[in-house]
């Protein structure tokens, strides 16, 4: 985990190295499940206030990042919610940001539900344990489980292709290796 | 962390350090805020102050038929309002409501990003109701005789009926917020089709007749961009606390439902909604940040976020109504639709947006339906407010809804869509309970 807020910092320096550090993660959650950067943005800035008004436990850094994890889901499902009933047109395609990393990655990716897309980021990328991400989602392990499995069929060629090659990698070094020690 | 595809597109997506740097105020000003409440400025000064006046010169008029009635003391004291007792005083806001000695009721001048956090209640902003148009809605005669107020309120069409209310004052101990008349009509169809969503356009939603809450959140950021959209979308759309396993409970409840597996009644499945059984809450001033007691439930208060910052000894809560809707469902509606409304329903690829039109027709049948389906709802439905005192004492008051007349709405939203409305006209009639 990274950083420790839990020093002598006086408090409002611990809430920006709070908000500093796992920008980027409630980011990207934000933004692979509501597919827009500008509600990642607000959602960002939604948790950040929730810091405060909802007492995060800002001591206990690993229950920190499950919390915030958390609130960000919940968050998303709240505007997906408001959206459902207030029609509204993203205008989001038209910048240039988005054309930026829109790749055939993200459509591939959003093209799973949200459950599968943000299991697959907690495990890939921020590397929880299928028991870490169901206590954070609040899920079963065999749900967490069978979610990740069926995300891994429908997106077996982006997430084996380049882990494959590494693992060939490693597996050449330590052949490597092993041919040196004998 | 494993690298793949995915992980490096991952990587890519970074939050833009205005981003970070906006969020990072917004929770510092956040944490500001909470240390000094009483702390507003600018615009908030401006909101707050034409906010509080409407909400005085209702306290004063409510508390005014109160004395009337009570103690032949028509002596006022304006924004501390007096009930006369020494060991308390007390002020029930009821929304915009505005009920003076001269003009016996009318809505308030407000301000509608800021008292309102629910809109389509402002029926307008500087329109009377005259006492012509109190005795067509009041269901006696002679109303001025006894403690009873009138005012009028539109909604959307949408299940969502909520009575905003603050009660203020000294020597408060409790509030009690209950719901009488309303029940679960199981047997009928109680499937509302959504306006659709990206992820499918037959997604449906259930809705509980009745249910309570208090705010919680009382020191969230204020966007106008936001609360207005807020205004309009009632109040289950926005912002759940999410400290409680509400989503969880509703999510396996949708299940539940769509399951065909699952053989049991509706309503033995709806029973198993969090919050579906219980009629009454009691909200205390130092519980309102913390979970309350709910029929012998722990409940989480939920709410969404306020756009005005509470003041001192006020106890904010709100009472919902929630309607159930008739199933307008091609297939289950029809009974209840006549031809004409099922084609337009058919006809809406999303699956029966309630806000939608089809371009030259109108639909006439479709509207008239729901609007009727509302009205059969709300007008059972009655809310009872009580106040409990530190003295042991209790004031109670009842709301009545009376569904009126329906009426067309429209507005725009962000991003200029002009967006039509069907609304209802809801009287809402205030009396003490002991003089009923």
């Amino acid at each position: 985990m990274e950083g420790n807020f839990a020093g002598k910092e006086n408090r409002s320096e611990m809430i920006e190295k709070v908000i500093r550090t796992h920008a980027d993660m409630i980011y990207r959650i934000a933004y692979q499940n509501t597919g827009n950067y500008d509600d990642a943005e607000d959602i960002l800035q939604e948790v950040s206030i929730a810091l405060i008004t909802k007492n995060a436990p800002l001591h206990d850094e690993e229950y920190l990042k499950r919390w915030l994890v958390r609130v960000t889901v919940n968050k998303c499902r709240d505007m997906h919610r408001h959206r459902k009933r207030l029609k509204t047109e993203p205008l989001e395609e038209h910048t240039d940001k988005a054309a930026e990393t829109k790749s055939e990655i993200w459509e591939e990716l959003f093209s799973l539900p949200e459950k599968y897309r943000i299991v697959l980021y907690l495990y890939y990328y921020e590397n929880f344990t299928i028991k870490d991400i169901a206590l954070t989602l609040k899920k079963s392990v065999n749900t967490v489980s069978s979610d990740l499995q069926r995300a891994r069929k429908k997106l077996k060629i982006l997430i084996t292709e380049e882990e494959d090659r590494d693992e060939n990698k490693q597996t050449d070094k330590s052949d490597g290796s092993r041919k040196g020690t004998a | 962390m494993k690298i793949n595809k995915l992980t490096k597109a991952m990587e890519a997506v970074k939050a833009p350090h205005d981003a970070v740097d906006k969020a990072v105020k917004a929770a510092l000003e956040a944490d500001k805020r909470r240390k000094q409440p009483k702390l507003i400025t600018g615009q908030k000064i401006r909101r707050f102050v034409s906010v509080a006046a409407a909400c005085a010169v209702l306290a004063a008029g409510i508390t005014a038929g109160q004395v009337y009635h009570q103690n032949k003391n028509s002596d006022i004291t304006g924004n501390n309002a007096d009930t006369g007792s020494n060991s308390h005083s007390f002020s029930l806001l009821v929304n915009a409501a505005e009920i003076t000695e001269d003009e016996k009721i009318g809505l308030s001048e407000i301000d509608f990003t800021g008292v309102n956090s629910l809109g389509m209640n402002a029926y307008s902003s500087k329109q009377k109701l005259t006492n012509e148009t109190i005795e067509t809605v009041t269901p006696e005669g002679e109303i001025w005789n006894r403690p009873v107020h009138v005012f009028r309120m539109q909604y959307r069409l949408y299940p969502v009926v909520e009575i905003p209310i603050v009660c203020k004052g000294n020597g408060i101990k409790s509030v009690t917020y209950k719901v009488n008349g309303a029940y679960l009509k199981a047997n009928r169809k109680l499937k509302l089709l959504s306006e659709g969503t990206e992820e499918g356009p037959h997604e449906v939603d259930y809705y509980d007749l009745v249910d309570l809450y208090t705010e919680k959140n009382r020191d969230t950021k204020y966007d106008p961009n936001e609360s207005l959209e807020a205004l309009m979308n009632g109040l289950t759309d926005y912002s759940y606390d999410y400290d409680h396993d509400e989503w969880e409970k509703e999510w396996k409840l949708r299940e539940a439902i769509r399951d065909p597996d699952d053989k049991r009644t509706l309503e033995e499945k709806l029973k198993e909604r969090y919050y579906y059984t219980y009629k009454s809450m009691t909200v205390s001033y130092e519980e309102q940040l913390k979970c309350v007691e709910v029929d012998e439930k722990d409940l989480v208060p939920y709410g969404r976020k306020t756009y005005d910052p509470a003041q001192e000894k006020e106890i904010r809560g709100s009472v919902a109504a929630i309607a159930l809707l008739p199933s307008f469902s091609p297939e289950l509606a029809k009974d209840e639709l006549t031809k004409e409304a099922q084609e337009y329903m058919e006809g809406i690829p999303s699956g029966g947006s309630y806000g939608k039109f089809i371009e030259g027709k109108e639909h006439t049948d479709y509207w008239e339906a729901l609007f009727n389906a509302y009205r059969s709802q709300i007008e059972n439905v009655s809310l009872e407010v009580t106040v409990h005192f530190d003295d042991g004492t209790d004031e109670g008051y009842i709301l009545e809804l009376i569904p009126g007349e329906r009426k067309n709405y429209s507005y725009y939203d962000r991003y200029d869509n002009r967006i039509k409305v069907q609304t209802i006209m809801i009287d809402v009639v205030v009396r003490k309970k002991n003089d009923q």
